[in-house]
């Protein structure tokens, strides 16, 4: 049984074992070598470009989370708004209401006492035309001769009077 | 009252004058009125004196443009503006 193989052979295969390696060095590995390393590079590459897009992604969520808050934000102002403009012409229309209402109460008051006023003088005047009526009556009745002529004669005093 | 000497109603010198009674006046007192009238017109009067029973007692005495109401009729009518209560108002 021969298990070590000769020496000469021994020397041949380590001498064919590293002229084989010296080859494949100078001529297969560089390519090898070099594919591989594009490959990382690729998939270097096609990672941070994962990344990069899962980031902008991320980014645009924030910006939409956010557009999307703002916009929230904005329509609660508006209704905020819309609500106190509501609120603030019910006011005016009450306000200007009750003092149209104040107004024409005020006008109808003045006409109810003009109205009053006027009756009361009208009322007055009939009294008095009545009562001068009645009086003159009474005079023209109760008037004697005697009478007319004192009457007379105290107009012709007043005339007397007079410088 | 001031009653001015009148020259409206002059004729010849003479100053007309007009007396309204409700009755027919006396001569006594249509001289004494007379001579009222000349004292104050200061030349001769003539007096002219008619009858209305409207203004009911008194009498209106008119020289010129000058008028001396004192007729029953007229202090009735001050009377009565008194209680209408128009010269208060007016």
């Amino acid at each position: 049984l021969k298990l070590m193989p000769e020496v000469n052979q021994l020397i041949y295969s380590t001498v064919a074992f590293f002229v084989l390696l010296f080859v494949l060095a100078k001529y297969a590995f560089p390519p090898i070598v070099g594919m591989m390393e594009k490959r990382e590079n690729t998939i270097r590459e096609s990672l941070e470009k994962a990344d990069e897009t899962r980031r902008e992604a991320e980014k645009l969520l924030e910006d939409y989370k956010k557009q999307l808050a703002e916009a929230r934000n904005e329509a609660q102002q508006i209704i905020e708004r819309a609500k106190k403009q509501t609120a603030e012409t019910r006011k005016e229309i009450v306000s200007k209401a009750e003092q149209e209402a104040k107004r024409i109460i005020a006008q109808a008051e003045e006409e109810i006492e003009s109205n009053k006023q006027k009756s009361f003088v009208e009322l007055h005047d009939a009294v008095a035309d009545l009562a001068i009526m009645a009086a003159s009556k009474v005079i023209s009745k109760s008037l004697n001769k005697e009478d007319h002529l004192r009457l007379v004669e105290e107009c012709i005093a007043e005339v007397k009077h007079i410088q | 009252m001031k009653l001015d000497p009148v020259t409206e109603n002059v004729s010849n010198d003479r100053v007309v004058a007009g007396v309204v009674t409700a009755v027919p006046l006396t001569e006594a007192l249509a001289e004494k009125l007379q001579a009222e009238l000349v004292r104050l017109a200061g030349k001769p009067v003539l007096l002219k004196s008619s009858v209305d029973e409207s203004i009911l007692g008194g009498a209106i005495v008119r020289m010129g443009d000058k008028v001396i109401d004192g007729s029953i009729r007229h202090k009735l009518e001050e009377l009565r503006k008194r209680l209408s209560g128009l010269e208060d108002e007016r």
